[in-house]
């Protein structure tokens, strides 16, 4: 009997074996060229045809909940509207200083040449998904690379008056990308305290806790820093630009076998609530 | 289970996660979400066998590393080694309505958590740790989603569940 009658014959007797171990061989051969080569137009072509659905179908629940929101909002605007109808009349007689108060603002904002908020040139995004496992925390946005967006560009957004550092693009597809959050764990950011100027290196704990790691902080620092600091970027070595905010103290301590102080911080933004996002061009 | 049937599977797991990532969130406990595609894997293979099984969880496996921030092939394998492993079940696991489900989603749970940290290390590629207090909440919650999602399985099999040419030979 020949070699391949007879390895035809094996294959058909272990049919179940021979596509399993096919398909982990697909699968590992995957992962390593991943890790070694970089598939990564592969992965994005992809990542691009996956993340469209992701994004009708976040579009699709978006809808339904603000339908449904709509219908409670209505009833109560019908509400404020009575009231509104009270307040108006002892309104009626604050308008004039309004107007006066707001001419004296413009001609004092052209006086002084107030810049814009933000600095950045910067490329607004929309948060369409999330990461589907629980063992990452990847944050997928409706912008991508015919927008614009390339990897390792800085991501910020906007919370409670303070614009804080998102993470930064690590996928971009043609038209949506991913954002790493900066709780991954492989995640590492040359900082500095806000107040005392202590420089450190915050790193993500990992993908469901929502506290950072300030490493690195000498303990001379200590007297220094209270609870609530503020930590932002200090823009060494870094592709994160200078000052942009982080977290906050929220845990000091020190060991005394240690040289460094252990800081935990937390992060100025909430990333359970994050719906809009900005991404930083690099150019001011 | 027929070619078509197959397709069919994966492309509901594919659809399972796209859901989780879009809407998962709002079904989060404590931030975590139920991993409804390897629930549904799970049940499936162990109603229409390993060969359905690994086909099934491969190309789901391969969608969701296009969604997820880990390397291309990683959930891939995890998918493919689960829909082997639960379809060697098939036809020798007697189901109750509630304890058995529970059990085979708290084994898939746990094998998907270990091939996750091995493989890590295998490939040295710099993953997280796993093993954290949200496992222990996945554990839970996929245990309690696995006994609807269990009733609805079978009522699908009774649907789509007929002899003929396939891959099951």
């Amino acid at each position: 009997m020949s070699f391949s009658y007879r390895f035809r014959e094996y294959v058909k007797r272990n049919k179940k074996a021979v596509h399993f171990f096919g398909l982990l061989f697909i699968s590992s051969a995957t992962i390593f060229l991943n890790s070694t080569l970089g598939l990564s137009k592969v992965q994005e072509a992809g990542f691009t045809a996956v993340s469209n659905v992701q994004g009708f179908i976040s579009g699709i629940g978006s809808w339904f909940g603000q339908t449904i929101a709509s219908i409670d909002e209505l009833r109560r605007l019908k509400e404020d509207y009575n009231q509104a109808k009270e307040k108006l009349a002892t309104y009626a007689g604050l308008e004039r200083n309004l107007v006066k108060l707001e001419q004296e603002n413009r001609s004092l904002r052209e006086q002084l040449q107030f810049a814009q908020t933000l600095e950045f040139s910067h490329l607004p995004a929309q948060v369409i998904g999330h990461d589907p496992s629980n063992f990452y925390s990847t944050i997928t946005i409706n912008k991508g690379y015919m927008d614009g967006v390339r990897e390792e560009m800085p991501v910020i957004a906007f919370q409670n008056g303070i614009f804080g550092l998102v993470g930064k693009v690590i996928e971009a597809g043609w038209n949506t990308s991913v954002i790493k959050p900066i709780m991954d764990s492989t995640m590492f950011i040359s900082s500095r305290f806000q107040k005392s100027r202590y420089e450190g290196l915050v790193v993500g704990k990992g993908n469901n806790e929502d506290k950072l790691l300030m490493q690195y902080v000498k303990k001379i620092a200590k007297p220094e820093i209270s609870l609530n600091d503020l930590v932002v970027t200090s823009g060494y070595n870094s592709l994160y630009p200078k000052g942009l905010t982080i977290g906050r103290v929220s845990h000091l301590s020190s060991k005394d076998y240690e040289t460094s102080l252990d800081i935990e911080l937390e992060p100025v933004i909430n990333f359970s609530k994050i719906e809009y996002v900005f991404l930083l061009k690099g150019d001011r | 289970m027929n070619v078509k049937t197959t397709a069919f599977f994966a492309l509901i797991i594919i659809a399972l996660g796209i859901l989780q990532s879009t809407l998962g969130n709002f079904i989060a406990f404590f931030k975590i979400k139920p991993d409804l595609a390897m629930i549904v894997l799970v049940f499936l293979t162990t109603q229409f066998g390993s060969m359905s099984g690994m086909y099934v969880g491969f190309f789901g496996g391969i969608a969701l590393d296009l969604l997820t921030g880990g390397p291309l092939g990683l959930f891939a394998f995890i998918f493919t080694t689960l829909g082997f492993i639960f379809g060697l079940g098939k036809g020798s696991i007697f189901f109750d309505p509630i304890f058995i489900p529970m059990v085979i989603i708290l084994g898939g749970t746990v094998l998907k958590y270990l091939l996750y940290f091995f493989l890590g290390i295998i490939f040295s590629l710099n993953l997280p740790f796993p093993f954290h207090t949200g496992f222990l909440i996945e554990v839970l919650y996929n245990c309690l989603l696995a006994i609807p999602i269990f009733h609805l399985i079978m009522s699908l099999k009774r649907r789509f569940s007929r002899p003929g040419v396939g891959f099951d030979g």
